[in-house]
């Protein structure tokens, strides 16, 4: 009875984690997890969210869980003009921007949003000796940045916080069924999520099989700082189509999984995601480029309204000399013709009351049909474009590991540290970071 | 279609019968949280917001979703 009761918690685990939850097998009663999560890209961003996870299962098996964190992030981020051979000046929000190309020099707007702040620590590698900040007429701040030749062309003063909320409840509905049902909050400076999902999970075959079929629906609201830039349009216009823009998501996933032995378990997930509304990233810009390659013009990038993304996941896990091996395949295809595979493996090393885990991935994917350097200024405006170096061909690998300490029955510290490499064919592509969690778990 | 899905419904039912069985008692190690997928949901959480940050696919494991203005 004993182990049945286990097993059950497992699958609850399974089905939650489905749903985009966190759940671990417990026993009744409260858990609880916080931790802080870390993650620096070397001279770009850094963010700092310390996260809290609350969960409780009652006597009648229903498992409710709660997550808040909060984000914290700023640092450089790429604005998406191109690499150039002269020096290229860019002014945030509401400012203008020049560019000057030896012979002539023009006066652009690149306007990087977000809540602006007219500081840099200086601590990146966007050469901005020339960094300027300065409070303008309306009363908002100016911080005007130089880009070296050569260089990648970084906005330093990106910078966020988020809040973010999630409930999830899952219960049995009867021996066989399980049912799920949860929402999620989140907030940025300029963006808005509100979600719900749900579903229900079939157990067969003496709870060796499982069946899922979960939906998701997501609405989302982005509200630039200066409002919405019309797509395509000049930097220099500043034309506007709006103060905000939504997003709709829908998703749908089927999942089958199977115990293969008393130490193998595999699974498998088919996802469908369909969203339609505003997919563009007001903040991104494209440099228009003359003949002899270097640009006169910036305009705000512009992406299709509607995305569908499908995938196909499998993953296996293996308890082998006490220890657990478990690998991971993803492919994912959509209509912007972006295709990738992911691989992933770790494996945990149960030393007594300590465990150390060991971690790799690697992610590559293929570039959207509307992925571009830079604008030709003398080729007719595409209906579509970006030069979101996130959108054009990539090579991702993650190595790192994961070392736990268990030091009472209902208390657990655990820290991870990895590093992230991000290489593609764009000059922003080529970006490493670190990425490391400290976490503390106990009962009550 | 209905043929199809009437196809689809019975190789399903067949292939469950035709499965691996693992019985209760021989369960404590897939009991394990280690063994669940899920189980390292304070992790994967993490992961799933760098990597949809930063990629331009997400989801696969769980329904994909997103939440933020990141990408």
């Amino acid at each position: 009875m004993k182990i049945e009761k286990k097993c059950r918690w497992a699958l609850a685990g399974a089905v939650s984690t489905l749903l985009g939850t966190q759940s671990q097998a417990a026993d009744t009663g409260w858990q609880a997890q916080s931790g802080v999560r870390y993650y620096s890209e070397d001279g770009r961003v850094t963010s700092v969210e310390p996260v809290l996870q609350l969960k409780n299962t009652d006597d009648h098996d229903r498992t409710i869980s709660i997550n808040i964190s909060y984000d914290s992030l700023s640092g450089a981020s790429p604005n998406g003009a191109a690499v150039s051979d002269q020096i290229q000046t860019f002014t945030s929000t509401s400012g203008s921007a020049t560019t000057s190309n030896g012979n002539s020099v023009q006066t652009t707007t690149a306007s990087s949003g977000r809540s602006i702040s007219a500081r840099d620590d200086d601590n990146d590698d966007d050469d901005d000796e020339n960094y300027n900040g300065e409070e303008n007429e309306e009363g908002g701040t100016v911080s005007q940045y130089q880009v070296n030749p050569g260089e990648v062309p970084l906005d330093p003063s990106f910078s966020d916080q988020r809040f973010a909320f999630s409930m999830n409840i899952s219960q049995p509905v009867s021996r066989t069924l399980e049912s799920s049902f949860g929402i999620s909050y989140s907030q940025e400076t300029d963006y808005q999520s509100v979600g719900m999902n749900g579903g229900a999970t079939f157990l067969l075959n003496q709870k060796n099989t499982q069946l899922g079929l979960y939906f998701g629906l997501e609405k989302d609201e982005i509200t630039p700082g200066g409002g919405t830039p019309l797509g395509l349009s000049s930097t220099l216009e500043e034309k506007t189509v709006g103060d905000s823009e939504d997003k709709l998501v829908l998703d749908m996933l089927i999942s089958f999984t199977q115990n293969l032995s008393p130490n193998a378990i595999v699974q498998a997930n088919y996802s469908i995601s369909q969203s339609s509304g505003y997919h563009s990233d007001p903040y991104k810009i494209i440099s228009i480029i003359d003949a002899d390659n270097l640009p006169v013009d910036y305009v705000y990038e512009n992406r299709p309204d509607q995305r569908a993304k499908q995938s196909l996941y499998a993953a296996f896990k293996y308890h082998m000399f006490g220890d657990t091996f478990e690998a991971s395949y993803r492919y994912m295809w959509d209509d912007w013709d972006v295709t990738s595979q992911t691989w992933e493996s770790k494996y945990r090393l149960n030393l007594g009351r300590f465990y150390i885990q060991p971690h790799y991935r690697l992610y590559r994917q293929s570039a959207t049909n509307f992925y571009v350097d830079s604008l030709n200024a003398t080729d007719s405006a595409p209906d579509y474009a970006s030069s979101d170096y996130r959108l054009g061909e990539l090579t991702t690998e993650t190595v790192g590991a994961k070392v736990s300490w268990q030091f009472s029955q209902d208390q657990a510290l655990s820290f991870r540290l990895e590093r992230y490499h991000q290489t593609g064919e764009s000059d922003a592509a080529e970006m490493n970071a670190t990425i490391s969690q400290v976490s503390y778990k106990w009962r009550f | 279609m209905k043929w199809m899905m009437s196809s689809c419904l019975l190789i399903l039912l067949y292939g469950c019968s035709a499965l691996p069985e693992v019985k209760p008692w021989q369960k404590g190690n897939l009991a394990k949280e280690e063994m669940t997928f899920g189980g390292d949901g304070f992790d994967d959480a993490f992961d799933d917001h760098i990597y949809f940050s930063k990629e331009a696919s997400s989801g696969g494991r769980g329904l994909g979703g997103g939440g933020c203005g990141c990408n």
